[in-house]
C-alpha cells in the first residue's frame, strides 16, 4: 500500500471537515464582520447533542441533522442575544473579538461543566474500511466527504441563484447600500448567522466522528485549523476557503507522511507564507477594502 | 506571622509585581497601541525559559532535562536576555503577524502562532524538555547570601519591587511621551494616522517589540522565583486572564493595568483556593473561567472603560509649541521628521 495514496485519502477527509468548518466561519465573517473565536466551541456543542441524539437512538443521519440545528440555534441565539446589542452600542469590532473570546470561554466551560471532561466516541467512527484507489477509508468517512460536497454544492447554489444568496452577497459587500436597496440586512444577517451555524454544527459532528474520541476541547482545537483555511482564502470570502481547506487539509495529511506531530506547525507554516506574499489571503479583496465597506 | 503566612504572603508579592510588570507590558500593546496580543502568554512563556536556561548552565545531555541555550550566566543578565530575546521573538512574529491591516485579524494570526507554539514545545522535547519542561533554576544570590527561605523571599520581593518600579518608570515615559501619543492615535483610528504618513505598521511593530520584552522580563522574573518551568502551566488561556484583568482594569491606564493584576490575577484567582472543593475534579475550574467570562461580558458592556478609565489628556498647551501641538499635525509632524 503505497504511504503517498493513503494520506490523500485521508486528506480529502480532513479538507471535507475543514470545508465545512471554514466555510462557515468565513460567512459568518462576511456578514457580521466579527471573528467568531466561539466558532469553535459551538463545533463542540452540536456534537454533543449530536451524540446524544445518536446514543438515544436516532440514527446517525437524524444525529446530523440534530448537530446542525444545533449549530444554527446557538449561532443564531449567540448573534441576536450577545453580538448584535453590543455592535448596536458602539463597541468596535477590535473589541468585538474580546467579547466571542468570552463567550468561547463560557460555552466551552459550560459543556465541561454540563457534561464533564471525559472522553466519548461515536459508534460509528469504527467500521469495516474500504480499499479504494489505494486509500483506506471508513464508509462513515466516505459518508463525511459526500456530506461535505452535497453542503458546498447547495450553498453555492443557493449563492448564486437564489434571491437569499443574493442579499447574503449584497449585505456582505456593503450593508448600508444592501439596505438602502430595500434588503432587510437584520433577517438576511440572520440567516447567514443560521446558515453558517448548521455548517458548523455539520463540520463538529463529521469532525467527532472522524476522530476515534472527543472531549470538550476538540471544536476549539479544530478553529485554529479552521481559521488558517479561512485566512488563506481571504475571511470573508466562501470559495476562498474551500480552496483554502483543500490546500491546508492536504498539506497537512501529506507532511503527516514525515512527522505526524507537525501536522498543525504545516498549516501554521502554509498561513505565515500566504500572509508574507499576500497579507488579505489568497482572494483578491483585501481587508481595507472590507472594513471600509463594512462602515 | 509563622513563616508559613509570611512565605505565602511574599509568593503573592512576587506573583503580583511579575503580574503587574506583564499587565503593563499588555496595556502598552492592547490598551495603548491597540494591538491584540493573543500570543501574549507565548513571551511570557519564553522569557521564564530563557530566565530559567541562561542561569542552570549548559545542558548536559545525560540529566533529566535536555534544552537548548543554555548558559551559566550572573545575576541580571538573564533577566535582560530574557527581555532582548522576548523582543526579538516579538519581532519576528510581528514580521508576518501585524502585516493584515485589520487589529481582530492579526490577532487571529497570532492565536494560531501561539497555539502552535505550545504544540512543538510539547512535541519536540530535545529543544525545551517538552512536557517536562525545566527545573531546580538556581535563584539569583541565593547561594552567596546563605539567608533562610522567607529572609530570602523578601530579598527576592526587593528585587522584583525594583524591577516593577523601573518597568513603570519606562511604560510612563512611552505613555506620556509624543509617541505614547501617536500609539493613541494608531490604536483609535490606523487609517487617519496612515493617512498622515505614519507608517502604522512599524508604529505597531516598536509597541510589540517593546511589549513582547517587558512580558519576557515578567516571565524570567517568575522562573526564577518558582525555580521551575513548563509549558502546561503557560497555556493559550492565560493570556485571556491577562486580558481580563487589563479590560477590568481599565485599558489604556497604568494604574488601571496594575488594579487589574491585583483583583483578577490576584484576589479573584486567590479567593478560590478558599472555597470547599464540591463535585467532580474540574468543575470548580470550569465554574471559575465561565465567571470569568461572565465577568468580562459584563464590564464590556456596562463599563468598558474599565475600573480606572484612562486619563483624558489635555493636547493643546499654551506656550509649548512643539510638545503641545494637537495630536494629527503634532503626530504628521513627528513622523515626518523621524
Amino acid at each position: 500500500m503505497n504511504q503517498f495514496t493513503l494520506a490523500i485519502g485521508f486528506g480529502l477527509v480532513t479538507s471535507a471537515i475543514l470545508a465545512l468548518g471554514a466555510v462557515g466561519f468565513t460567512l459568518q465573517f462576511g456578514v457580521s464582520n466579527i471573528f467568531n473565536l466561539a466558532y469553535g466551541d459551538v463545533m463542540t456543542v452540536s456534537a454533543f447533542t449530536a451524540y446524544l441524539a445518536d446514543s438515544s437512538g436516532t440514527g446517525i443521519w437524524l444525529a446530523m441533522l440534530v448537530g446542525a440545528a444545533t449549530g444554527a440555534v446557538v449561532s443564531v441565539a449567540m448573534s441576536t442575544l450577545i453580538f448584535a446589542p453590543f455592535l448596536r452600542r458602539g463597541t468596535s469590532r477590535f473589541t468585538m473579538v474580546m467579547v466571542s473570546l468570552a463567550l468561547a470561554v463560557i460555552v466551552q466551560n459550560a459543556i465541561q461543566a454540563v457534561a464533564g471532561a471525559g472522553f466519548r466516541s461515536f459508534p460509528e467512527s469504527q467500521g469495516t474500511s474500504l480499499h479504494l484507489l489505494g486509500m483506506i477509508l471508513t464508509p462513515f468517512q466516505l459518508v463525511i466527504i459526500g456530506v461535505a460536497a452535497a453542503s458546498m454544492l447547495l450553498l453555492h447554489l443557493l449563492l448564486r441563484y437564489t434571491r437569499v444568496g443574493k442579499a447574503l452577497r449584497a449585505t456582505a459587500a456593503d450593508p448600508e447600500l444592501a439596505r438602502s436597496s430595500g434588503i432587510a440586512t437584520e433577517r438576511v444577517t440572520a440567516a447567514a448567522w443560521a446558515i453558517s451555524g448548521a455548517l458548523c454544527g455539520l463540520g463538529g459532528v463529521t469532525l467527532a466522528l472522524n476522530l476515534a474520541s472527543f472531549d470538550f476541547t476538540f471544536g476549539n482545537q479544530f478553529l485554529l485549523i479552521v481559521v488558517a483555511a479561512a485566512v488563506f482564502g481571504s475571511v470573508g470570502q466562501p470559495y476562498g476557503a474551500m480552496v483554502g481547506a483543500v490546500v491546508i487539509g492536504m498539506a497537512s495529511e501529506l507532511a503527516a507522511i514525515w512527522t505526524p506531530a507537525l501536522k498543525q506547525v504545516v498549516a501554521f507554516v502554509i498561513l505565515a507564507l500566504i500572509l508574507l506574499i499576500r497579507p488579505a489571503g489568497l482572494w483578491r479583496k483585501s481587508f481595507v477594502q472590507v472594513d471600509l465597506a463594512a462602515r | 506571622m509563622s513563616s508559613a503566612y509570611q512565605y505565602y504572603l511574599l509568593t503573592l508579592l512576587v506573583f503580583f509585581g511579575v503580574n503587574t510588570i506583564a499587565c503593563w507590558s499588555l496595556n502598552l500593546q492592547y490598551g495603548v497601541g491597540g494591538v491584540m496580543n493573543f500570543a501574549f502568554i507565548m513571551f511570557q512563556s519564553f522569557g521564564a525559559y530563557l530566565g530559567g536556561v541562561l542561569t542552570l548552565g549548559p545542558s548536559t545531555g545525560a540529566s533529566f532535562q535536555q534544552y537548548i541555550l543554555g548558559a551559566n550566566l550572573p545575576f541580571p543578565l538573564p533577566w535582560l536576555l530574557a527581555a532582548l530575546g522576548g523582543g526579538a521573538l516579538a519581532w519576528a512574529v510581528g514580521s508576518f503577524a501585524l502585516r493584515p491591516a485589520r487589529r481582530d485579524f492579526q490577532a487571529m494570526v497570532m492565536l494560531v502562532v501561539s497555539i502552535i507554539a505550545s504544540t512543538l514545545v510539547l512535541t519536540e522535547a530535545s529543544w525545551f524538555n517538552g512536557q517536562n519542561g525545566i527545573a531546580v533554576v538556581p535563584k539569583p544570590f541565593e547561594s552567596r547570601l546563605g539567608l533562610g527561605e522567607v529572609q530570602y523571599g523578601w530579598f527576592y520581593v526587593g528585587m522584583t519591587a525594583i524591577a516593577v518600579l523601573g518597568v513603570y518608570w519606562l511604560v510612563h515615559r512611552v505613555t506620556s511621551s509624543p509617541w505614547g501619543r501617536r500609539l493613541r492615535a494608531m490604536r483609535e483610528h490606523p487609517q487617519a494616522l496612515a493617512s498622515l504618513g505614519v507608517n502604522v505598521r512599524a508604529e505597531s511593530m516598536k509597541v510589540y517589540v517593546l511589549g513582547g520584552a517587558l512580558a519576557s522580563l515578567s516571565g524570567a522574573i517568575l522562573v526564577q522565583f518558582i525555580g521551575a518551568w513548563s509549558p502546561g502551566s503557560w497555556s493559550t488561556g492565560e493570556t485571556f486572564l491577562y486580558f481580563v484583568a487589563v479590560i477590568v482594569g481599565g485599558a489604556g491606564n497604568n494604574f488601571g493595568a496594575m488594579l487589574g493584576a491585583a483583583l483578577v490575577l490576584g484576589v479573584f484567582e486567590e479567593s478560590l483556593r478558599y472555597l470547599p472543593s464540591f463535585g467532580y475534579a474540574g468543575l470548580a475550574e470550569s465554574i471559575q473561567f465561565m465567571l470569568l467570562g461572565v465577568l468580562i461580558l459584563g464590564f464590556l458592556w456596562f463599563r468598558p472603560a474599565g475600573l480606572v478609565p484612562e486619563r483624558r489628556r489635555r493636547l493643546a498647551r499654551r506656550g509649548a509649541a512643539d510638545s503641545g501641538n494637537p495630536l494629527p499635525t503634532g503626530a504628521g509632524q513627528q513622523a515626518a521628521g523621524s
